[in-house]
């Protein structure tokens, strides 16, 4: 059985969960990473995505955007801008955004609004992909 | 009597002011109670924020990096000094907008170059009436903080930072504290190791350093930026939180100050009233006897 360790994370806005939890997988820039209890200390960056974590053999999931994350053996802090619950998750205002942001890719844009856009159009498909996952 | 009449103008156009503040007062309250529990919502965050910031720095071994270039050997009359000044939008909340000029002002007598970020109408107008050196682009109101703002305005500095314009940059605020608003100086960039140090909560059983992924640098540029964010995030929330809680004491005492004055014209319009009366009394006895003294 895998150690539990102290889970809490952060919104900007609100404090979205705190409580123990056996495992979490989340996306950092260069790929997924999935972290056990007793992980040795590591300090990562979280890119938009989902994260997943185990809390009494249950998975939960969650849509982040950018943020980081602290790592210590024994608890694990998640800090993001936002933090929302799959079920919370406007489809048709994130296809929206989705298309909105794509259309702005088309023309051309300074590097700022370029990485802006980039992301806004990372944290849309994120979440459209979450929201998908609920419906099926 | 013009007199009467006078007194009975000032008490409507008092009680029509009376109206207005109290309105206000109604108003201001109602957002602070919303301000109060943005502000509640994001304290946990901010306050997590600090700690592991400073948390990751004590783990970590000295590194080069450009956030905590201090150095910038230049000398004290070459460095300019960005300010992000946080004013209302409007006045009518006591001393609010001008505490934080007034420490604006004495921050920037200290040094030579100078650039101010202001954030707020009242500010604004202020600092440009006076023809000190405001960045016109910044155009952001202090109303209801949202992030992407603090995110614009975070990356409106940290290019300027990054690109060597600006050397040092600080935030003028208000913050609450126990219920007395507080006009407050904080240093955003350069970091300081020290700076974070002085955060330290008593829970030193932590242990060995932590390992960076993918590199130290890298987790860095992503990590400084949404530090900032977050701090000034947390600082537009408590700005509007004071501006708030100011302006709905300025517009209680104001009513109060209405209600304390229309009682006493009260009373004056009373007295004039009654003066007016007796003496046209007196009038008419007087006029009533001199007639039967003649009818005699």
């Amino acid at each position: 059985m895998s150690r539990s360790f102290k889970l809490d994370i952060l919104a900007a806005d609100k404090y979205f969960f705190s409580g123990d939890c056996e495992e979490i997988i989340f996306s950092s820039i260069d790929g997924s990473m999935g972290v056990l209890g007793g992980h040795e200390p590591m300090i990562c960056c979280l890119s938009e995505g989902e994260i997943q974590f185990r809390c009494d053999g249950e998975w939960r999931r969650a849509i982040v955007s950018q943020g980081f994350l602290e790592v210590m053996p024994n608890f694990v802090k998640v800090f993001a801008d936002s933090v929302e619950r799959p079920e919370d998750i406007d489809l048709l205002r994130a296809q929206a955004a989705k298309e909105r942001a794509e259309e702005r890719l088309r023309q051309k844009l300074s590097t700022k609004q370029y990485i802006h856009t980039q992301a806004a159009l990372k944290r849309a498909m994120a979440r459209i992909k979450a929201a998908g996952k609920t419906y099926n | 009597m013009a007199n009467m009449r006078e007194i009975k103008e000032r008490i409507s156009s008092i009680s029509d002011i009376m109206k207005i503040t109290n309105a206000m007062y109604l108003i201001s309250s109602s957002k602070l109670k919303k301000a109060r529990t943005a502000l509640d919502d994001t304290v946990p965050y901010f306050m997590n924020l600090q700690y592991t910031i400073h948390h990751i720095l004590k783990h970590t071994g000295e590194f080069e990096h450009p956030f905590f270039d201090n150095g910038r050997k230049k000398p004290e009359d070459k460095k300019s000094y960005g300010y992000i000044v946080v004013t209302g939008d409007k006045g009518m909340c006591g001393a609010y907008n001008h505490n934080i000029v007034k420490l604006v002002e004495s921050e920037i007598a200290k040094h030579e170059n100078t650039c101010l970020f202001a954030v707020g109408a009242v500010g604004r107008v202020y600092f440009e009436s006076k023809k000190m050196n405001v960045d016109t682009e910044f155009l952001y109101t202090a109303q209801q903080p949202e992030l992407y703002r603090a995110r614009r305005i975070q990356e409106t500095v940290m290019d300027l930072f990054l690109r060597g314009q600006l050397d040092e940059v600080y935030a003028v605020y208000t913050k609450i504290e126990k219920g007395i608003e507080v006009p407050t100086l904080v240093k955003l960039l350069p970091l300081e190791r020290e700076h974070f140090e002085e955060r330290r909560i008593p829970e030193e059983h932590r242990h060995s350093a932590a390992t960076f992924e993918p590199s130290p640098e890298a987790v860095m540029d992503h990590l400084v930026p949404n530090y900032l964010k977050g701090l000034i995030f947390g600082i537009l929330t408590e700005s509007f939180c004071s501006e708030q809680n100011a302006r709905m004491t300025a517009m209680e005492s104001a009513t109060n100050s209405a209600s304390d004055m229309i009682s006493e014209l009260t009373l004056d319009y009373n007295r004039a009233r009654q003066a007016a009366i007796t003496q046209e009394i007196t009038e008419i006895v007087g006029g009533a006897r001199s007639l039967k003294n003649s009818e005699w």
